[in-house]
């Protein structure tokens, strides 16, 4: 089937660290469509990021074990690729940007360079024609005198511009899939909404599918098509996001939603979700959000229940699902 | 309650020099805070709102006394704090602490965390004996909702929101009037933050306390705050009450911070979004004329660029610096 741009199927991903195996992604299903913008959505350490790197092949195996998942890219298994083929599809045909734009640019490089150099690596360009490309790129992503910024160093930029830079490297062999890891995290409220924008405006013009990483509940509600909410290396909530805001089915994401606090009412007392995230070395038997989850029961603390259909659009891992 | 506020700041200012004067001219000074005034009332919560670089840090590091101010006053009870030497200080740190936003770079790697909060019983003289202070601790970990047991462990065992439970528990174990709490959730996640902004509220009601509560999360400074100050590059360029602020957004500048907030709902079919704000908050280096918020403002006029609005009462206890209201 070619409609579905990424599949990824019972993808695990597990560290050996001196405390023992820590599963930090355990049997993660997803696909994305074509131009289609999909939120992982999670609080740290629930595998999200991990779970993006894998996909980008870019777990060093000697510090990652990557089980027997597959990640399937246009049909192909990216984990069968040989490595040259890997990197050449790396940067072209899927492209990431990161949350800290200004560690992620290289300090002692123009940013004009860094775009050439991404364009001619990928034979975009060559030496002659990188130039004017590059400055296309960023009038593209919203440059102010692109001629003038293309000679400029990482420093000389705020956050919100050098993560526009890092657009323009991403967008620069035209991916088909952009991984935006936390794009907005690091930057002021009114440059997240400049940025998110940007990567609305790409996705239109450019049908680039993005699959976008991020903690931040208003992020995905207002940008994402679809959401797969994150807990403890699994998915425990698969939906459109219309669906998942109006009747959230796990109870992990109730109560991710009501602990918000919210700008248009006013509540004496948020509702926190009480304990904390647990250690994903030492799990609980049985469903990893039992002990925090206002519903368990006996069997929610014995036996981890698997991923159900609630609809064709949607999935839970609950055995008590909310809706 | 007296009428006397608890702290009031008056017309701060605090400038730094950048590099030093030259043949070629004088050294740059940035005004990260310049000329800001508000007042504290005993048991309200103040939230300082702004992005980076506003100034909003500075402040509180001026009232501690942990850079001196460049002008302007600092009154606690009344009393002028201003330039007062560090010995001089010394006594009032009691009465005000901080919380800061990364609660692991604020304790001690080596120290116990027990040991931490008794550090800032011994600073303060009292109590005396080591058992009382013993014993207050194990007292403080438990109001904080921690395990009075852990008082031995160090802070790298404990998890973000838990660390932060243990700042404020050092806060509290010199009875502080007034804490400054800088970002205090902004590191921790969702689920967690809740929790923290919980404790914060019910310690408030137990023991009276009031907060300046810096953040820039117009959302949860809106849950923790009575009353609301806006900063943008240095000025406190709106305030009001809680309720005032966020139903009738004056200045162009909080309405746009309020629009930029990403809702926890999902946009409507059909419905447009709206456009994003151009442009970024300018380098205090260098701030614009006028007003400083005309590089970005919607509804600028040729006046903007010139004139610097003055803070004045646009409605009954709603205060605001702009032309155009």
């Amino acid at each position: 089937m070619t409609e579905k741009l990424l599949v990824v199927e019972a993808l695990r991903v597990s560290f050996k660290t001196r405390r023992g195996i820590v599963k930090a992604v355990d049997g993660v299903d997803f696909q994305i469509a074509r131009s289609e913008i999909l939120a992982l959505l999670g609080e740290s350490g629930c595998g999200k990021s991990v779970t993006s790197l894998s996909v980008m092949g870019l777990i060093p195996p000697e510090i990652g074990a990557i089980g027997d998942g597959r990640i399937l890219f246009k049909g192909r298994d990216l984990r069968r690729l040989p490595p040259d083929e890997l990197r050449k599809l790396r940067g072209a045909e899927i492209a990431m940007i990161f949350q800290e734009p200004m560690t992620s640019l290289n300090p002692v490089l123009t940013v004009g360079r860094q775009i050439t150099e991404t364009l001619i690596c990928h034979g975009k360009a060559v030496k002659d024609d990188a130039r004017a490309k590059a400055v296309q790129l960023l009038q593209e992503v919203g440059i102010a005198e692109p001629a003038r910024r293309f000679d400029s160093y990482p420093h000389e930029l705020s956050g919100g511009m050098c993560q526009r830079v890092m657009i323009a490297m991403a967008i620069a062999c035209d991916p088909e899939l952009l991984i935006a890891d936390e794009p907005t995290t690091a930057l002021d409220v009114t440059i997240q909404k400049q940025i998110l924008a940007l990567i609305h405006e790409l996705r239109e013009r450019r049908k680039t599918a993005i699959l976008l990483i991020t903690h931040d509940l208003g992020v995905v509600a207002e940008n994402a098509d679809r959401v797969a909410v994150m807990y403890a290396g699994r998915i425990v909530e698969e939906a459109r996001v219309a669906e998942l805001f109006a009747n959230p089915a796990h109870p992990y994401t109730r109560g991710l939603l009501d602990s918000m606090p919210d700008i248009d009412h006013q509540h004496a007392r948020l509702r926190a979700i009480p304990g904390t995230v647990p250690d994903l070395a030492q799990l609980p038997e049985g469903c990893a959000f039992a002990p925090r989850c206002p519903l368990a029961d006996a069997r929610c603390r014995s036996a981890a229940p698997s991923r159900q259909p609630l609809s064709p659009t949607r999935h839970v891992r609950c055995w008590k699902p909310l809706t | 309650m007296t009428d006397q506020p608890l702290l009031e700041v008056e017309n701060l200012a605090k400038h730094f020099r950048i590099g030093a004067d030259t043949l070629f001219g004088a050294a740059k000074i940035v005004k990260a805070v310049d000329g800001v005034s508000f007042h504290l009332a005993e048991g309200e919560t103040l939230g300082l709102v702004g992005e980076s670089g506003s100034g909003k840090s500075t402040i509180a590091r001026v009232i501690l006394s942990l850079t001196p101010a460049s002008a302007g006053a600092v009154r606690f009870r009344g009393q002028d704090i201003t330039g007062l030497s560090p010995s001089q200080f010394k006594p009032l740190r009691r009465h005000m602490q901080m919380i800061f936003q990364d609660p692991l770079s604020s304790l001690n790697p080596s120290y116990s965390v027990g040991a931490s909060i008794e550090e800032a019983m011994i600073a303060q003289g009292e109590p005396q004996q080591q058992r009382e202070r013993r014993a207050r601790v194990i007292d403080l970990l438990e109001q904080v909702g921690l395990d009075g047991a852990h008082a031995t462990k160090l802070p790298h065992e404990f998890s973000g929101g838990q660390r932060q439970r243990i700042g404020i528990a050092r806060a509290l174990a010199v009875n502080a009037r007034l804490i400054l709490a800088d970002e205090p959730v902004s590191s921790l996640d969702v689920s967690i933050q809740a929790q923290v902004l919980n404790l914060m509220q019910e310690l408030k009601e137990k023991f009276g306390l009031s907060y300046l509560f810096i953040a820039h999360d117009l959302a949860v400074v809106k849950h923790m705050s009575q009353r609301v100050a806006v900063l943008y590059l240095g000025k406190i360029v709106e305030s009001a009450s809680r309720d005032e602020i966020y139903r009738r957004p004056a200045h162009p500048y909080t309405r746009m911070l309020l629009d930029a907030i990403p809702r926890a709902r999902v946009p409507a079919p059909g419905s447009t979004r709206i456009p994003p704000s151009t442009g970024e908050i300018p380098s205090p280096i260098d701030p614009p004329g006028g007003c400083a918020f005309h590089t970005r403002c919607p509804l600028k006029q040729p006046r903007c660029m010139r004139e610097t609005p003055s803070f004045r009462e646009i409605a009954p206890r709603h205060h605001a610096a702009c032309h155009l209201l």
